[in-house]
């Protein structure tokens, strides 16, 4: 930068922020600093350099620079928040990676079932050693339906399942049954849905998998990174509890609430939090 | 550096330089600016000139063959008693910290 687009950019910045004298004045401090380093040898971009940037001293002389840490909620309107679009492409994403995973847990568990059952027919039924199909029905509907069904009902369908599976458990109980162990994986099931973003977005500086693909973060009010604390109370209490008490109310309102203008879902709001894009498209 | 603090040492370092003799404003803030780096915000400037504004530091203009007049600066009665001050502060707080075992 050189002398000229320097003093510009700070009569710019000054103007209307300060006094009109007082502009001048401090122009004229700066012309003679200027003035005075040439006479020293300087280049005018090694001056400018000491000087440090127009835009840093504008906010050091109207007294701007303590901004970031009073007026926090103002700052955050100033950063653009991701399009709705994006997030729930992200949650999509997410519940994919989540259907996998329980998948490759659930899938050696129906082997053993089919294999159990079938060695029973086999034997013929012997006391105690009751099988009920209702459990693992739920529990492959669940797994079939989970990237199909609407994201808000999970929570849902979740607790619905646990308690289905937790009479039918009661009810089966008894020495040899396999079927107590399926409400264990809708524990296991309700446990990873529940833990999964908090656990993955204090990890990963406030993105999941669906959230980084999508270039997407969730970030604190105040621009800097969320704290975990901010992203434990965001997802867990605000999207997966909340959700789960209003049996999915909550998400549908909350995508109401992201979709507009303040862009911050329920989840948001309840965490202190914002999501943005990570590179956000540049204004022309 | 705490935005606080900072602006703290700053006058009392600029105070600092001109407690005997009327400075140059552009020497001052070479100066001070030598000894942090770090500080590129121009508040370095923003300081001297609110010692300046608040009656610590008085200014004084003179002509220069090169370019506009040069803004001086000399301290006042109140600035000596606010660098008196300062001075103590930091005596105080060096104290105080090494008490806790910090070189």
């Amino acid at each position: 930068m050189r002398q000229n687009e320097f003093l510009q950019e700070l009569e710019t910045g000054l103007s209307g922020q300060l006094p009109t004298d007082e502009v001048k004045d401090i122009l004229t401090d700066y012309r003679s600093f200027f003035a005075s380093g040439v006479g020293e040898g300087k280049s005018e971009e090694d001056i400018c350099t000491l000087l440090g940037s127009p835009a840093a001293l504008v906010r050091s002389l109207t007294g701007t620079e303590e901004q970031p840490q009073q007026a926090v909620p103002t700052q955050t309107t100033g950063i653009p928040h991701a399009p709705l679009g994006k997030r729930v492409a992200a949650t999509l994403i997410d519940r994919l990676v989540l259907v996998l995973v329980y998948g490759a847990v659930l899938i050696p568990f129906i082997i053993s079932y089919f294999s159990a059952q079938s060695e029973m027919a086999a034997t013929g039924p012997t006391v105690g050693m009751t099988l009920a199909p209702g459990p693992l029905l739920m529990t492959v509907v669940l797994l079939i339906g989970l990237p199909f069904s609407p994201l808000t009902l999970l929570p849902f369908t979740v607790v619905v399942s646990l308690l289905v599976n937790f009479v039918l458990w009661l009810l089966d109980m008894g020495p040899g049954t396999i079927i107590g162990i399926v409400p264990l994986f809708y524990v296991l099931l309700f446990a990873l849905f529940s833990l999964y973003k908090p656990v993955v977005e204090s990890l990963c500086h406030g993105q999941t998998i669906g959230k980084r693909l999508m270039r997407i973060r969730v970030i604190g009010l105040d621009g800097q990174p969320a704290a975990v604390s901010a992203v434990w109370r965001r997802e867990l209490l605000g999207d997966i509890l909340l959700g789960t008490v209003t049996l999915g109310i909550t998400p549908l309102v909350s995508a109401c609430l992201a979709a507009g203008k303040s862009g911050r879902s329920l989840p948001d709001r309840i965490g202190d939090t914002v999501v943005v894009e990570t590179d956000p498209p540049r204004k022309p | 550096m705490d935005t606080q603090l900072k602006k703290g040492v700053l006058a009392m370092c600029i105070l600092f330089q001109i407690r005997n003799q009327e400075e140059y404003g552009y020497e001052i803030l070479r100066r001070v600016q030598a000894a942090f780096p770090d500080v590129y915000d121009g508040s370095v400037y923003a300081v001297l000139r609110r010692l300046g504004s608040e009656g610590y530091a008085q200014t004084i203009l003179r002509p220069s063959e090169s370019g506009p007049p040069r803004k001086y600066y000399r301290i006042t009665a109140s600035g000596q008693q606010l660098l008196q001050n300062y001075l103590d502060d930091w005596q105080d707080l060096q104290r105080q910290v090494r008490s806790l075992g910090i070189p």
